[in-house]
């Protein structure tokens, strides 16, 4: 049997490549991939060293291209009459449509093969997760070959190409859309079962990089089931066909069962960090546990399914706690509930302090985690995918007895208990602080007891009474955990209130505590650090005219000015935000280590002048630049010093969403919270934070990007503040080098990724059909 | 197994006359002289007759035509007398096939109604009829490209079988020699015997000269020589031609049929023609289908005199209009 499959394979084989069609086929496929990634995904904006805005359109891809190159395989056979050849030989029905199948699948793979060529790229342009890739071609190759399967299907038992297209067109679209809104009207469970059944339900794993088993079988199960329908249909065999509804059913009683989650941990997690496996951390804080838990995870599921970013997440958080109560060993035990609509469950949802996420049905969507009997996460939010484990373990850590406490000075009224005169509510910092400590908010006539056993964090301090210092300095020598955010100049506290004046008593510095004064760390009480290479840019409306500057006292910090080495600050990936920050100076034997610094192009001026709102593109020029990295954070033992308080406002790193109510756009908030899992002594946690490894970008552009930036703030700094017809050239130049520079990157990587692959495909297929004509 | 060589071949067609060596028997043998007026006796391949020669005592001949019939043969189903020693085993191991019963619909048409006949190795069966009467379904059948809704095909001492379907269909865009080596291979001949066996096939029907021109740029008598290799090509034990003469000049019809006379004497040959001239030179059977029966089954002489025509023609319309 090996010999006759080979020599159908040989003469299917032979047949692809004398057609040209298939040549056309594999570079049109590359070309629309390309296309796609790089216009429609946008890939330079998504700034992402993964394929993921690649992968996303596979699916589509394939429903189209594979009805294409199906319809050919067996309807040209029947048109000619060669399927009488065939019919004829001693050869089983299967193997004739398996070598068809073969065939069509080495076309798709080329196809895929050739895609990878944007692979090769983000490797130049950034550190890419290969495993993820791999993992997601994996994904990709298995789903081309079950769409194959069911185009060949499709294409079974008619001669005519158009036909043959429709049909297969139509069956694969029916299996990628799987439940769209299209089957709104169905009953829940049907339309669960179709969601199963369809390929958005099976793909995001590979996309992640996770090759799950249950997935893998909905391909293999679709591809098998595919091929028999095909030898099924392809002799008119009237037994056979009747086999084809049992199939059916067989078909989806499988996926039920791999669906089941029997097979939920046959999983193979193939991100280079393990972002998906339950890592020696997360277990470890399992482990601590010794009290029961109970985890009720609200989800409207049917709902879901019609999103496919939500029903995505649903999934990994699903597993997620499967495995969390997979790894207790029975202390969690784990309910999932879909609350549906006007019905006792979701009274029950809404009881426990579920938060609904509106849908464009108008119906409310739960997605939220409720421990023992009160809400832990209202809703879990997809930016924080990669944190899942890590806020997952956190919240079984609150619920312990362990659950640490908070010492809380609110300079700058973090928790909102003046918002009828600011008009501001808890900040989102605030509010991701409750959610895992206990905050007692210190009142100005604090005492020792108030701090005991706490962590003190002091944000924007006055000048406390010497008692207080005393207090203060007690608890720091006996060994007590602080984090203090110090400002020269609170613009926060600068800002008018509702009445449109500033508040009422409102300091502008802080003052540092006497005890940290003794700890041998000092800082520029009066002065601020201008870091131009960091300058964030803004609007200034000047006579009339908008322009972008750049603001070197609101400083951008990207992760290369952390410290590596502190868990803290090793994985702050979008960076922090501070605002005219001070600088710290530490005595050299006090043992004192920088957290944070800012770039060589900084300098100092005084809070007072920039309270005075000087032109940004002043600042960028004057005072000159003192070449000293100076250090904005620093910590030494269980104190964390930060030379700046408004990092902690909303306004600097927080920006509202529609659906999830705020996002945050740089770390900030995840480094207060990390820095006080390391003084709450939560190792394991912290190690759940470093773990987790965020989007990569891609560092070559970023870098060519941050040089234009840093050309161009040197080109400012050198013209001054009001820059005269010349510089305004000068700046031009620079932006429109960089500019240039960018386009011509993408263009290049364009042309390579999207035409110089299908145009070598087409090249050599000319050459080929050339030669075999002349042969 | 045949290994034939060109000989002397004449440059301007092919060479009729050209010597054959079985590789069995080691001695070449001069294929018959074609036609009409053949002389069976005196060559080692024998024709018309030559297998009713060969019989075993016990096979009988084809059924005579009943008493009372004005001469017109009426369609009856086989009859078989086994040896005693066989009985049971339907189809034999020296050669034969056993159609029994077959029916065929398609849609609510019914195109095959109970056909029956067999035929025994040796024998070239020429199926005529009118364009409809249903002759290349019965071949689909038989091939085993349409499975029947009735009936059974019984086959002995047939391995292999080879199929030349209407209209002669190629794989345009492979060589001939691919294409040969394709069907060699879904045969089971290894790498080694399709390329020895395809060269062989070519030689034999004078393909060499477009072994390796895709099929597509071949004229169209070449084209159906490639066809006509297709089947021919794993020496099957059945061999079924559904017209394979359309499309051949009267010189390469004339060497198809002085090949397929020249191995018939180790295969069952089951043809289809619309040509009685051709079915009269070269069958030793006939079967006569209409509207989807069998409406005569005899030898060429037999319907002849059986009808009173004096042609084949002429039977042929004494027969379908007495259907």
């Amino acid at each position: 049997m090996t010999g006759r499959f080979l020599a159908l394979l040989r003469k299917d084989f032979h047949l692809m490549l004398a057609r040209p069609a298939i040549f056309v086929f594999i570079a049109l496929f590359a070309i629309s991939a390309g296309a796609l990634t790089f216009y429609t995904g946008r890939f330079f904006d998504a700034n992402r060293a993964d394929l993921t805005t690649l992968f996303v359109f596979f699916p589509w891809l394939f429903a189209l291209f594979t009805p294409a190159l199906a319809m050919e395989a067996l309807s040209a056979e029947r048109r000619s009459g060669t399927a009488e050849i065939l019919h004829a030989l001693p050869l089983p029905p299967w193997t004739i449509i398996f070598a068809k199948w073969l065939m069509l699948w080495l076309v798709c793979l080329i196809g895929l093969v050739l895609t990878m060529s944007l692979w090769i790229s983000i490797s130049w342009l950034g550190e890419p997760d290969h495993g993820a890739i791999i993992a997601g071609y994996f994904g990709a190759a298995l789903m081309a070959g079950a769409m194959c399967a069911l185009a060949l299907a499709a294409t079974a038992r008619t001669a005519s190409q158009v036909l043959a297209f429709l049909g297969a067109l139509t069956v694969n679209v029916l299996v990628t859309v799987g439940a769209l809104p299209v089957f709104k009207g169905l009953p829940a469970s049907l339309v669960q079962m179709l969601a199963d059944f369809s390929i958005p339900a099976h793909k995001t794993h590979f996309w992640r990089g996770v090759i799950a088993f249950d997935d893998v079988m909905f391909f293999v199960v679709l591809a098998a089931f595919g091929l028999f329908v095909a030898s099924s249909l392809w002799r008119a065999n009237r037994k056979a066909a009747l086999r084809i509804p049992l199939a059916v059913m067989a078909v989806l009683a499988l996926n039920v069962f791999f669906a089941s989650g029997v097979f939920r941990a046959a999983r193979l997690d193939m991100t280079g960090a393990q972002l998906y496996t339950l890592g020696p951390a997360a277990r470890a804080i399992i482990a601590e546990k010794t009290t029961p838990t109970n985890w009720t995870f609200y989800y409207s599921r049917s709902l879901a399914s019609q999103y496919p970013d939500i029903r995505s997440y649903g999934e990994q958080v699903e597993e997620t706690l499967h495995s969390f109560a997979d790894a207790s060993g029975g202390k969690i035990q784990l309910t999932i509930v879909d609350p549906g609509v006007d019905n006792p469950r979701e009274d029950a949802a809404l009881g426990a302090g579920m938060e609904a996420l509106p849908t464009d049905q108008g119906l409310p969507l739960y997605f939220g985690l409720v421990q023992n009997t009160h809400k832990t996460i209202a809703r879990f939010d997809p930016a924080r995918a990669n944190l899942l484990e890590h806020d997952l373990a956190r919240r079984l850590g609150v619920a312990s007895a362990e659950s640490p406490q908070i010492a809380l000075y609110d300079g700058i009224d973090l928790a909102g208990r003046d918002w009828f005169v600011s008009g501001r509510k808890e900040s989102y910092l605030f509010s991701q602080i409750t959610e895992h400590y206990t905050i007692n908010l210190l009142e100005p006539d604090f005492q020792a007891t108030d701090l005991a056993g706490r962590i003190l964090m002091l944000v924007h301090p006055p000048a406390f009474s010497d008692e207080q210092d005393q207090v203060i300095s007690d608890f720091i020598a006996g060994g007590g955990r602080a984090l203090v955010f110090l400002d020269p100049f609170s613009e926060v506290s600068a800002r008018p209130v509702l009445s449109g004046l500033p508040k009422a008593g409102a300091r502008m510095a802080s003052v540092m505590p006497g005890a940290l004064a003794k700890t041998g760390l000092g800082w520029t009480g009066t002065q601020i650090v201008l870091d131009r290479e960091n300058a964030m840019p803004v609007q200034r409306t000047s006579e009339g005219q908008t322009r972008t500057l750049h603001q070197p006292a609101w400083i951008g910090l990207p992760p290369s000015h952390f410290a590596v080495d502190n868990p803290v600050t090793a994985s702050l990936p979008r960076g922090l935000i501070v605002a005219s920050a001070a600088a710290l100076h530490v005595d050299p034997e006090s043992g004192w280590s920088i957290l944070v610094h800012a770039s060589e192009n900084s300098a100092l001026m005084a809070a007072n002048v920039f309270a005075t709102d000087p032109n940004p593109a002043e600042l960028m020029a004057e005072p000159p630049s003192d070449n000293t990295p100076h250090w904005l954070a620093a910590i030494k033992g269980g104190v964390i010093v930060i030379g700046d308080a408004d990092m902690l406002d909303d306004d600097y790193y927080v920006q509202g969403d529609p659906v999830f109510g705020k996002h945050a756009q740089a770390d900030n908030a995840d480094f207060v919270l990390g820095a006080l899992d390391l003084l709450a002594g939560s190792k394991a946690l912290l190690a759940l934070r470093t773990k987790s490894s965020p989007q990569r970008s891609l560092t070559r552009i970023d870098a060519m990007r941050q040089k234009a930036e840093q050309q161009l703030r040197q080109v400012e700094q050198s013209i001054g503040a009001e820059p005269d017809a010349q510089a305004r050239q000068a700046l031009r130049l620079v932006r429109q080098k960089f500019h240039r520079q960018m386009r011509n990157t993408e263009i290049a990587l364009e042309m390579i990724n999207i035409w110089l692959g299908p145009l070598l495909v087409i090249l050599f297929g000319s050459m080929f059909s050339l030669w075999r004509r002349r042969g | 197994m045949l290994i034939l060589d060109p000989g002397s071949k004449k440059p301007g067609g092919p060479d009729l006359n050209f010597p054959i060596i079985t590789e069995n028997l080691g001695k070449t043998i001069k294929p018959p002289h074609f036609g009409p007026e053949r002389a069976p006796s005196g060559h080692h391949l024998r024709f018309v007759g030559s297998a009713q020669q060969k019989r075993p005592p016990w096979f009988p001949d084809s059924p005579p035509s009943p008493p009372g019939t004005g001469g017109r043969i009426e369609p009856t189903p086989p009859s078989f007398h086994f040896h005693p020693c066989l009985q049971g085993r339907t189809a034999q191991a020296w050669g034969m096939i056993e159609i029994r019963h077959i029916d065929k619909s398609f849609a609510a048409k019914r195109v095959l109604k109970g056909i029956s006949f067999n035929a025994r190795r040796g024998e070239i069966v020429g199926l005529v009829g009118r364009n409809g009467a249903g002759k290349s379904t019965l071949m689909r059948v038989i091939a085993g490209c349409l499975q029947p809704d009735g009936g059974s095909i019984e086959r002995g001492g047939v391995d292999k079988i080879g199929y030349l379907p209407e209209g002669a269909p190629l794989y345009d865009e492979l060589t001939p020699r691919a294409g040969l080596e394709f069907v060699l291979g879904a045969h089971g001949f290894g790498r080694a015997r399709q390329r020895q066996r395809a060269t062989e096939v070519m030689h034999l029907l004078e393909l060499d000269s477009v072994a390796d021109q895709v099929v597509q740029t071949l004229s169209k008598g070449f084209s159906r020589r490639a066809a006509l290799g297709m089947a021919l090509a794993p020496d099957p034990d059945l061999l079924i031609l559904d017209e394979p003469f359309d499309g051949f000049d009267p010189i390469q019809k004339h060497a198809a049929a002085n090949l397929l006379v020249t191995l018939s004497p180790q295969k069952i040959i089951i043809i289809s023609t619309h040509s009685l001239s051709d079915a009269q030179r070269l069958c030793t059977r006939l079967i006569v289908i209409e509207e989807g029966k069998v409406c005569a089954d005899a030898s060429p002489e037999d319907l002849l005199k059986k009808t009173g025509g004096v042609t084949l023609d002429a039977a042929f319309r004494a027969l379908v209009a007495g259907s």
